[in-house]
């Protein structure tokens, strides 16, 4: 595609530069075209005058043969002259010197006896006298008539007659001529020039023109002194020229036509340069024309291809979506409106154990348990057409009868109206999650048991450690009493003080028994308490071990009441108490700290139990959570203490629970330890 | 002209006196007298003199001494030698108009020292004047016009039918009078009467030679030049004058010699296109 583009606009960019090409070429052609034919008939014009200069000077040369021949006989002569000077008006007088140069004959009488030398007429003949010579322009109306408005150019040619020698002079009027050629001549853009061959311009149809100046000697007078004829391009004086030269065929003279190129052209220059407008305005709306066809080209290229590219994405999706259809382990089922089923796909046929003919056209209905009533089907409909789709749980049965759990999403197609076309069911069979779940929760009950079991362990070393005392003081008073009694020594009053200290002693171990069952009795329902109440009860249970461990207890405990299961919150706190007193007891250390504090934001209530134990390595704040994480030796720990205690705040109490490591101080001492912070929501 | 008639007069005292021994010594010491006189004085020696050498040239022969009607200037390859010849003899030089007619007189008569517009060494010639060893040598052309359809080429001229113009007094009317055995020949006055002939139809073909005719296509738009297929008649040109006068004779052969060395015969004759006909050796 590119490199068709690339390759038509090529063609175009050729195409164009062609055109361009071509228009420069033929206004060039054309200039050159319109140049030669101006030569041409520059030439042509030469041609005609300089015959016709050359026939004038011919005339003048036989004229003044004749007048040679009459020249001794006075009447013949005046009659000869006069008929010469009626037939060629451009002869202004005629004239004969004698050897002494003195005029002694002329048709203008003015001339008469003047002496005149023709010594400057050209050429100077190398043999005989019988050659025509020219002189120079002069400013006069005849030899001897000096005037600036006026100008003639005086011929001569020496005759002999009877051993006499005589120079008979005839005087052309310049005027004439220029009167005659200017007519056959452009006024502003040409101009005829009979120049003098050594050098002088004797004549100019230019106004103005200053006569017998020299000659430019350009190239083409050379030439055409060498050659008699030349035409072509020259410049003179900064100026350009269409010139033609000629050499009269025997006399001293060159015929010049030359034409103002500029002028000249100046014309066509116009016309080429309207041309060349229209002629760029055509290339630039081809060039525009074939750019659009170009981009229309190029647009309906790229559509086509990127309806192809579509159509393949759409094919491959299309290929893709058969294969996911078809290779899912979701079922799917496709229904018309009227939930009739149009289509299934292979997992639905593993799923249900039907076969494709068996349950084509048939209602989804014959999938359903029987397990749900009439008001779960009418919610679902509900639900798809209120939001076009339905999704839940819902337990199916398969041809076999046996049921099986499915997730299910029933989405609505709707078509361009907004009006049911299709229903398309995706189930994802997860009777076997369920099977999982069980098998979870099961485990977390048995791990739960676990756990009680292992507290339990714990709270009859408690109950031994609580009740030893207690045990001690009423075996003691009993005993006492009993040996005072045996001896007679016994008193009322101490027996009474004893008996007190039994019944204490007795409401104490009450108290402790209590305090047991309630940690035993499972929570029913969530009650509202101070969280410092289950910090107590915690502490009642444990005290006696923290006491043999010299473990001080430091509380700062604020009144937070929350709603939660009191005796999972006690077992929490005990499991964290228990965890901080094995580490303590393993620290060889004067003094050993429990910081409880209780206190609350907006939210949450808040437990924070720290110690002074040294803290915990990173990896194991890691796993501080996880079942079965123990540092004690197997037989102390069962790695499920503080596991529980997560799964209880996260799980039961909607809470969290932290751990980690930080410093405390106590008296002004600074202790490192671990610090474990509950968080459960205020009711 | 002075030494012809005292030579004839020696003839004359030789074969008609015998009469006395007296006037016999007597002639014969008047005649070493004038032979010494004369012999004292040759025309070198005359020309040196006078300070002047008058050369005859026939002002019409293009290439060679042609007289340009427009500037009244010579224009030519023996014009120019002329005009080196007078420098080298250190005089002035003039030029006497003269033509192949009036030639023998002109140079018996004694109208000029020598005649220089490439004058063809013919035998009848010989017998009248003396020639100097030719410089430039020319075979003959014909000159037709660029319509005729008679002449095409050289092989047509000698048929039937077809007319043959030379001018009198060259040396192509005896030349053609003796090879032309069918065509006609017309011997015509001059050398413009000639080309008349063949411009207007009176003859079909005029004989010139290489000069005349490279001229004649030069400077007409009519003329077509035909060259002979293998050489013709090569003719010899040179230059003539009056025999005896050896130092005179000498001298000019000299010249001849030094202008063949010293390329100054080579350039002229490029000047005036003539390079192909220039003999050097």
């Amino acid at each position: 595609m590119k490199h068709t583009s690339k390759r038509i606009g090529f063609l175009a960019l050729f195409i164009v530069i062609l055109l361009i090409g071509s228009m420069i070429y033929v206004t060039f052609s054309l200039k050159k075209e319109s140049e030669f034919n101006h030569l041409d008939n520059t030439k042509l014009h030469l041609n005609s005058f300089a015959e016709q200069i050359t026939q004038t000077v011919v005339t003048i040369d036989k004229s003044i043969d004749n007048i040679a021949l009459v020249i001794n006989k006075k009447n013949h002569l005046e009659t000869r002259v006069k008929d010469i000077l009626f037939t060629h008006p451009f002869i202004r007088s005629i004239n004969i010197l004698n050897e002494k140069n003195r005029v002694i004959y002329s048709s203008n009488k003015k001339n008469l006896n003047h002496t005149l030398s023709v010594d400057d007429h050209y050429p100077k003949p190398l043999f005989f006298g019988t050659v025509l010579r020219f002189g120079e322009s002069i400013n006069a109306r005849d030899l001897f008539q000096k005037d600036d408005k006026l100008s003639i150019v005086p011929i001569s040619k020496e005759v002999s007659k009877k051993d006499k020698k005589y120079t008979i002079i005839i005087v052309v009027s310049n005027d004439y001529f220029i009167n005659k050629f200017s007519n056959n001549l452009h006024k502003d853009t040409e101009e005829l020039q009979i120049i003098r061959i050594d050098g002088k311009v004797l004549f100019s149809t230019k106004y103005n023109f200053r006569f017998n100046k020299d000659v430019n000697k350009t190239k083409l007078y050379e030439s055409s002194l060498e050659n008699v004829y030349s035409a072509g391009m020259e410049e003179i004086n900064g100026k350009k020229y269409i010139s033609a030269y000629s050499l009269t065929d025997t006399y001293p003279l060159m015929i010049v036509i030359k034409l103002d190129y500029n002028k000249v052209m100046e014309k066509w220059e116009k016309k080429n340069r309207l041309a060349i407008f229209f002629l760029s305005i055509i290339i630039i709306l081809i060039a525009l024309i074939i750019l659009k066809l170009l981009s229309k080209y190029t647009k309906a290229k790229n559509k086509e291809i990127k309806y192809q590219k579509q159509f393949l994405q759409n094919q491959e999706k299309l290929r893709n979506a058969y294969i996911v259809y078809n290779n899912t382990n979701d079922g799917i089922l496709i229904t018309d409106k009227h939930a009739n089923i149009l289509d299934i796909n292979n997992a639905f046929l593993k799923n249900t154990g039907y076969k494709k003919e068996e349950i084509l056209g048939e209602n989804p209905k014959k999938l359903q348990s029987g397990l749900y009533d009439k008001t779960f089907y009418e919610n679902m409909w509900k639900a798809i057409k209120e939001k076009h789709y339905w999704h839940g749980e819902i337990i199916n049965k398969n041809k076999q009868g046996e049921t099986y759990t499915e997730l299910l999403t029933i989405n609505q197609v709707l078509d361009e109206k907004e009006e049911v076309k299709n229903y398309i069911g995706v189930f994802t069979n997860i009777s076997k999650e369920k099977e999982q779940e069980l098998e979870l929760k099961e485990k977390e009950r048995f791990i739960f048991q676990q756990s009680k079991m292992a507290s339990m362990g714990e709270m009859l070393e408690n109950i031994a450690h609580q009740w030893r005392q207690p045990l001690s003081i009423i075996s003691t008073a009993a005993t006492g009493t009993k040996m005072e009694k045996e001896l007679g020594i016994s008193k009322e009053e101490t027996e009474i003080e004893r008996l007190t200290l039994i019944n204490d002693s007795a409401q104490f171990l009450s108290q402790t028994i209590d305090d047991f069952r309630d940690f035993f009795k499972p929570d029913k329902e969530k009650e509202d308490f101070f969280i410092g109440e289950v910090i107590e009860k915690a502490l009642n249970i444990v005290q006696s071990k923290f006491k043999n461990r010299n473990i001080k207890i430091r509380l700062e405990v604020e009144d937070v009441q929350i709603k939660e299961f009191k005796s999972e919150l006690v077992q929490v706190i005990m499991n964290i108490l228990n965890n901080a007193r094995d580490v303590l007891e393993t620290k060889d250390m004067d003094e050993r700290y429990v910081c409880i504090s209780v206190s609350k934001n907006e939210k949450e209530g808040l437990i924070e139990i720290k110690d002074s134990g040294g803290g915990m390595t990173a990896q194991i704040l890691d796993k501080v959570f996880e079942p079965y994480f123990t540092t004690k030796h197997q037989s102390q720990g069962t790695g499920i203490g503080l596991y529980m205690s997560e799964e209880i705040i996260k799980k039961h109490m909607n809470g969290t629970i932290k751990a980690a490591n930080t410093k405390c101080e106590i008296d002004g001492k600074t202790f490192t330890g671990a610090v474990f912070t509950i968080a459960i929501p205020l009711t | 002209m002075i030494k012809n008639t005292i030579n004839k007069n020696i003839v004359q005292y030789t074969f008609k006196s015998r009469i006395t021994m007296n006037i016999i010594l007597k002639t014969l010491l008047l005649t070493f007298m004038t032979i010494n006189l004369y012999a004292q004085t040759d025309k070198l020696d005359i020309i040196l003199k006078n300070n002047k050498l008058k050369v005859c040239i026939w002002p019409n022969y293009y290439g060679i001494s042609y007289l340009d009607q427009r500037t009244q200037k010579l224009v030519g390859i023996d014009s120019d030698l002329a005009k080196e010849l007078a420098n080298d003899l250190n005089v002035k030089l003039e030029f006497v108009p003269s033509s192949f007619a009036t030639l023998a007189d002109d140079i018996v008569q004694n109208r000029c020292d020598i005649a220089m517009f490439a004058i063809g060494n013919t035998k009848k010639r010989r017998e009248k004047m003396r020639f100097t060893t030719p410089h430039l040598a020319s075979d003959i052309y014909a000159v037709t016009t660029k319509t005729n359809k008679k002449i095409k080429s050289w092989d047509d001229i000698d048929k039937k039918g077809v007319i043959v113009a030379v001018a009198k007094g060259t040396y192509h009317e005896p030349v053609m009078k003796k090879k032309l055995k069918n065509a006609e020949l017309l011997v015509v006055n001059s050398y413009k009467a000639r080309e008349n002939e063949v411009l207007s139809g009176r003859a079909d073909v005029f004989m010139t030679d290489y000069p005349f005719g490279k001229r004649m296509l030069a400077k007409t738009n009519w003329a077509k030049l035909i060259i002979p297929n293998t050489k013709y008649h090569m003719t010899p040109y040179a230059w003539a004058m009056a025999y005896g006068n050896d130092k005179f004779y000498n001298r000019v052969e000299l010249f001849i010699k030094t202008i063949k060395d010293d390329g100054r015969l080579l350039k002229l004759a490029k000047k005036n296109h003539l390079e192909p006909i220039v003999k050097l050796k």
